[in-house]
């Protein structure tokens, strides 16, 4: 009986260890999370990346809608095809990045979650801050958990993957980066694209 | 003087449209390099690899027909050859 016992309380306790949220770092080492920038001008849409990604995420594979985190982009890890372009862009007249070196995003809630298998979808609201000014924000999100996978990326460890993509649209206006100005050689709106995979060792 | 600058002016516009059209003739802005998405096996997330290659947009076009332009235009500042019997050759 007392057998039982012992073997009823491990499994519980093992229930409870692979149930409990995993904090999932996305720095990738190999610097492949990234977010894509574009937005229109007069001669053709300037679409630019940054790799500089980091952050933390706390995901619950048996309760998704538990997500909560933040990321953090370096603004300077910004980049564009044409240096020029680049040095404006990350200048005081547009990013100030050496006065506002991060971009970050924040959770405060998650809606409308759906999950099929390991894919995750996710209405995710919360703050985005950007060129030091912040807004609450909603953002449709897709969340892959990858089970076991991060020895395959990472032969040394052991652990599991999150892939999360989302595609949104904001207005550089709503951020103060010349809000109202210049609208007819570079868009207000930016569509971004976050591709991003954090790992959570075991 | 005159033929010459019209000339100059001539092979620096054949080269620029030249320089621009065969290396893609690119209608966007001049670009120091390209970038292309190498998708991570694992993740399946497209991540950017950029390689540094100059490839002439059309801001550069212009600005090259553009010296082309001064430089025919230059030729106008010189006075015509005049000929041994006084005539303007």
């Amino acid at each position: 009986m007392k057998k039982l016992a012992s073997i009823f309380a491990l499994t519980v306790l093992n229930a409870a260890v692979f149930a409990a949220p995993q904090a999932f770092d996305f720095k990738d080492p190999k610097g492949v999370n990234n977010v894509i920038f574009k937005t229109d001008a007069p001669l053709e849409s300037i679409n630019g990346t940054a790799t500089g990604v980091s952050g933390m995420v706390t995901f619950d594979p048996a309760d998704p809608g538990s997500l909560k985190g933040k990321i953090v982009v370096t603004a300077a890890s910004l980049r564009v095809p044409n240096t020029m372009m680049q040095g404006h862009l990350q200048s005081d007249k547009w990013l100030d990045v050496a006065k506002y070196p991060d971009i970050t995003f924040e959770t405060t809630a998650v809606d409308d979650v759906k999950t099929t298998g390991n894919v995750t979808t996710a209405k995710v609201t919360g703050t985005m801050t950007i060129h030091g000014v912040s807004n609450k924000i909603t953002v449709p999100v897709k969340l892959t958990y990858l089970k076991d996978k991060l020895n395959e990326r990472f032969p040394q460890l052991k652990g599991d993957l999150l892939v999360l993509r989302a595609t949104f649209i904001i207005k550089r206006g709503d951020y103060g980066i010349n809000k109202g100005a210049f609208e007819d050689k570079v868009s207000d709106d930016i569509e971004l694209t976050l591709a991003l995979a954090g790992q959570a060792p075991r | 003087m005159r033929t010459s600058l019209r000339v100059a002016a001539l092979l620096i516009a054949l080269t620029v449209a030249a320089f621009w059209f065969f290396s893609g003739p690119n209608t966007g802005f001049t670009k120091n390099s390209v970038m292309h998405m190498v998708k991570d096996p694992v993740t399946e997330i497209p991540g950017p690899v950029y390689e540094d290659r100059f490839v002439p947009g059309v801001d550069f076009l212009g600005g090259g027909l553009a010296v082309a332009l001064v430089v025919a235009g230059s030729s106008f500042f010189f006075r015509k050859p005049v000929g041994p019997a006084g005539t303007k050759g």
